[in-house]
């Protein structure tokens, strides 16, 4: 990267939220209404839990392995040499499908409702290309770069929330767990691993902060990924608040939520705003993605060139977004279905092994000293 | 004085020899005059005096009688008894003489200085010269500046005098704080430029940094304070300008106590103030003159301006003809009814209105001055009543491109209204080939640009990314003038106070 300068703790909590929340504000509350019903946001809730003792865990890894961790420098220093970059080869493919499908979540978005006659390459290859270059400037320039964007897509999601106080009726959110508490599971399987559980890889990312500010590090962070639990959580309750039962059968329940406010002809059209924190949203993660993964291959090929792999990794991902899903129908099942679970089982169960290992080996200043008396 | 330039003969005693050399070198050149005097007693001894005759007033020649006058009443002796040694040994020991004067020895110098506007007074039988700094030239008195005009406030504008320019600086700044280092550029135009800053608010990384790149300037000559921009900024093909131009000295004096350098050039009255960041094309000077109130009000509304001048035409063709959806019914149908009958797209409609006023707008700087402003008013009213009329655009294109071209003039800072200007093409394009899609990704990658630029080494967002809150004070709005010389922008500039440490 051409700009290699560390990060601040309130950049790298900027990155956070754009890596965490990004565009899954507008995804989720559907298939987690449609999951858990009227619990949804108690899946929420549970879900935010379990991300939080996620990022416990990178924080601790972070801690005890310091600039030389990061994900690939934790797993080769508590899995060796052969193992510890063997164990990246399912991470790399987990963001090889990711990175497409953010993609292809704005293609979709635009086919569906606002431009249907424009073929979805060009949402993909433009949006990539927007990602790819703003990653090639370096992770200094993206970190200041969504310092900026980030308030503007939170205060967007909210206005939306907010201007939508009149279609809330909360006795919707009656009964909790309608459905018992099997549903609300499912939920917190789908929302533990979209997006919360995949705080795991924000691991590849701590290596930059700066060493002046690891104190206020985990509080930064922490604070960060709090802001996205509560906008999720509201999201999920005002989804559930506005349509009820309906809720999981709107596809962007956020945009439909915004193309209800002030109907009836009035003047305020504001699903636009949802389209433009989507695009936001959906930029900013797939720039995230791209540097993560962009960093775990130069790791793993030993790469001069730390961005050398950021235009071909750009390129693979707008020919996969293209192929990979066959219908909208599919892109559902594989991002919620299979995405959360291979994140749960492959993300946070390699980050849940790490954090065993590092601690059953101990300090590892102790070791030595230990070895040395 | 300048440096020499080439290896040339020394002065000789010999005064014929001199002027040979100087003849010479000076051939064809005819307003360079070579008077010859008679001095000393019964006026036995020669003295020549060179000097360009259109540099220099015809009542400041006689510089060999101001000269023989500096000897009398002292140990030379008087001054119709003067000998060639008796001037030599008086001038060279440092006696007493007119402010401006030099003794040299180069005649390469004695060239130099004498295109320079210097009299340079040769006698017989001494091997040196007496220089006496004289140049006159009618000049522009300092008067308000053009393009920077104020209700309130002061008056005074900078003149193509780099001297007189430097003095209204170091009166506004009467301290020893303000240094002014000097370069020469070029190898004819021998061209003075100054810069100027306060030690002790300039940060040194800063300086550094600018001296760095301003060395090797001296080989080139720069006929304007552009040129000096040219060569010491970050980014040559962004369409956003690095660096600030002012030709009102309270502006350059606010720069340079924000710990900004100024750079002037002689023969320009145009001052360069670097770094310049993005925030610091919103203010203008009369922002610190008005009210608290009326200044926060016309920050924003320059904020709104901004956004106006960059994206309004571009915004229009989106919702036009990607997203009718999003227009409010009732505006629509007004829009549809408006633009019945036309054969253009919302796309070249706006094109061809927006290149009709670049054009007119263009014109009117080209045009003589009482003509100008009369040709772009009556083009702009007829053009855009004809244009209506013949069906080519629509009145509420008409609306758009003139609120357009309204807000750009609300920008103060011309380098920045023609960035903008050039901008809103490709904004243009990208929403009439990807509606807001397109217009998202432009604004993203023109984002991306601005995060990227550096000014002088500095982001060129500073303030905004990196964010600082307390920043915003002095850019949104403009808070009392109290608080913000309590504790302004730059941190250096804090006064100590209770509780404060000193940045110094």
């Amino acid at each position: 990267m051409r700009d290699s300068s560390s990060l601040t703790a309130n950049q790298l909590g900027s990155l956070l939220i754009a890596a965490s929340m990004g565009s899954a504000i507008v995804y989720i509350p559907a298939p987690l209404a449609q999951a858990a019903g009227n619990g949804s946001w108690l899946s929420v809730l549970a879900a935010y839990l379990f991300g939080l003792a996620m990022l416990g865990g990178i924080l601790y890894l972070y801690r005890r392995h310091g600039k030389e961790g990061g994900l690939f420098g934790c797993c080769r220093q508590l899995l060796g040499r052969v193992a510890g970059p063997a164990v990246l080869v399912p991470v790399v493919g987990m963001l090889f499908f990711a990175i497409p499908a953010i993609v292809a979540g704005i293609g979709d978005f635009f086919v569906s409702g606002m431009m249907p006659r424009t073929p979805p390459y060009i949402f993909c290859s433009f949006s990539l290309a927007v990602s790819a270059l703003t990653a090639k400037a370096g992770s200094k320039i993206t970190a200041r770069l969504f310092v900026m964007l980030v308030p503007v897509m939170v205060v967007f999601s909210l206005a939306v929330l907010i201007l939508a106080l009149p279609l809330y009726d909360w006795g919707r959110l009656l009964p909790i767990a309608d459905k018992g508490i099997k549903p609300v599971l499912h939920g917190l399987l789908i929302a533990g691993g979209f997006p919360f559980g995949e705080v795991f890889l924000f691991l590849a990312f701590l290596p930059y902060a700066s060493k002046e500010q690891e104190k206020l590090l985990p509080g930064r962070l922490i604070r960060a990924f709090t802001i996205t639990g509560v906008l999720m959580f509201l999201a999920a309750i005002c989804s559930t608040a506005a349509f009820g039962a309906a809720a999981g059968h709107f596809n962007y329940s956020l945009y439909t939520l915004a193309s209800n406010i002030g109907g009836s002809g009035s003047s305020q059209r504001v699903e636009a705003v949802i389209g433009m924190a989507l695009i936001l949203g959906s930029y900013m993660k797939a720039t995230v993605y791209l540097l993560i993964l962009n960093r775990i291959m130069a790791q793993l090929l030993g790469a001069k060139d730390e961005s050398a792999f950021i235009f071909p990794i750009a390129l693979v991902c707008v020919m996969l977004s293209l192929t990979l899903f066959a219908n909208p129908a599919d892109f559902l099942f594989q991002v919620y279905t299979v995405w959360p679970c291979t994140v749960l089982g492959i993300g946070c169960g390699l980050t849940l092994l790490l954090v065993v290992l590092s601690w059953l080996r101990g300090n590892p200043g102790s070791q030595e000293r230990k070895n040395a008396a | 004085m300048t440096p020499q330039t080439a290896k040339a003969p020394a002065v000789s005693a010999s005064l014929s020899s001199n002027r040979a050399f100087l003849k010479r070198v000076f051939e064809n050149c005819h307003d360079i005059s070579f008077d010859h005097w008679s001095y000393g007693a019964d006026l036995g001894y020669e003295a020549l005096s060179v000097y360009c005759r259109t540099l220099v007033p015809e009542d400041r020649n006689p510089y060999v009688k101001q000269t023989l006058h500096d000897l009398t009443g002292l140990d030379s002796g008087a001054a119709a008894t003067a000998t060639p040694s008796a001037v030599g040994s008086y001038f060279q020991s440092g006696g007493v003489a007119k402010q401006g004067f030099a003794v040299v020895r180069e005649l390469s110098e004695v060239v130099d200085l004498v295109l320079q506007g210097c009299v340079v007074l040769f006698f017989d039988q001494w091997d040196g010269a007496l220089v006496y700094h004289a140049p006159e030239i009618e000049k522009r008195p300092v008067s308000e500046p053009v393009n920077e005009p104020v209700v309130h406030g002061p008056r005074e504008g900078t003149v193509e005098d780099l001297g007189k320019n430097l003095g209204l600086l170091r009166q506004r700044i009467p301290s020893s704080d303000l240094k002014i280092e000097w370069i020469s550029a070029g190898r004819l135009s021998k061209t003075s430029i100054a810069f100027c800053y306060l030690e002790p608010v300039v940060a040194p990384d800063l300086l550094a940094e600018f001296r760095r790149r301003i060395a090797g300037l001296e080989r080139y000559d720069v006929p304007e304070t552009s040129y000096v921009e040219d060569w010491i900024q970050d980014s040559a093909y962004s369409p956003f300008p690095q660096f600030r131009y002012t030709e009102r000295t309270d502006t350059a004096t606010a720069a340079l106590m924000e710990g900004k350098i100024a750079v002037l050039v002689d023969h320009t009255p145009s001052i360069l103030i670097a770094p310049a960041y993005l925030v610091d094309f919103i203010g203008s000077s009369e922002d610190y003159y008005v009210r608290t109130v009326y200044a926060s009000m016309i920050r924003l509304l320059r904020l709104l301006a901004f956004s106006i001048a960059l994206t309004l035409p571009s915004i229009y063709i989106a919702l036009s003809t990607f997203h009718s959806e999003l227009i409010p019914t009732v505006l629509l149908l007004a829009i549809l009814d408006t633009r019945e009958g036309i054969p253009f797209s919302a796309f070249v409609e706006a094109l061809i209105m927006e290149i009709s006023f670049e054009l007119l707008r263009e014109a009117g700087i080209r045009l003589p001055r009482p003509v100008g402003p009369a040709v772009s008013i009556v083009g702009a009213l007829v053009i855009g009543q004809a244009a209506i009329m013949a069906k080519i655009a629509s009145p509420i294109m008409v609306i758009v491109v003139a609120l357009t071209g309204i807000a750009s003039f609300a920008i103060p800072n011309y380098g920045m209204g023609i960035a903008l200007r050039i901008l809103r093409f490709p904004y243009m394009v990208a929403a009439a080939a990807l509606g807001g899609f397109g217009l998202m990704i432009a604004m993203l990658l023109t984002l991306l640009h601005l995060t990227s630029l550096h000014t002088l080494g500095q982001p060129y967002l500073t303030s905004l990314a990196p964010f600082r809150w307390k920043d915003m004070r002095d850019i949104v709005v403009r808070i009392p003038l109290k608080q913000l010389l309590r504790s302004p922008r730059s941190r250096r500039l804090s006064i100590p106070s209770n509780g404060r440490k000193d940045p110094g």
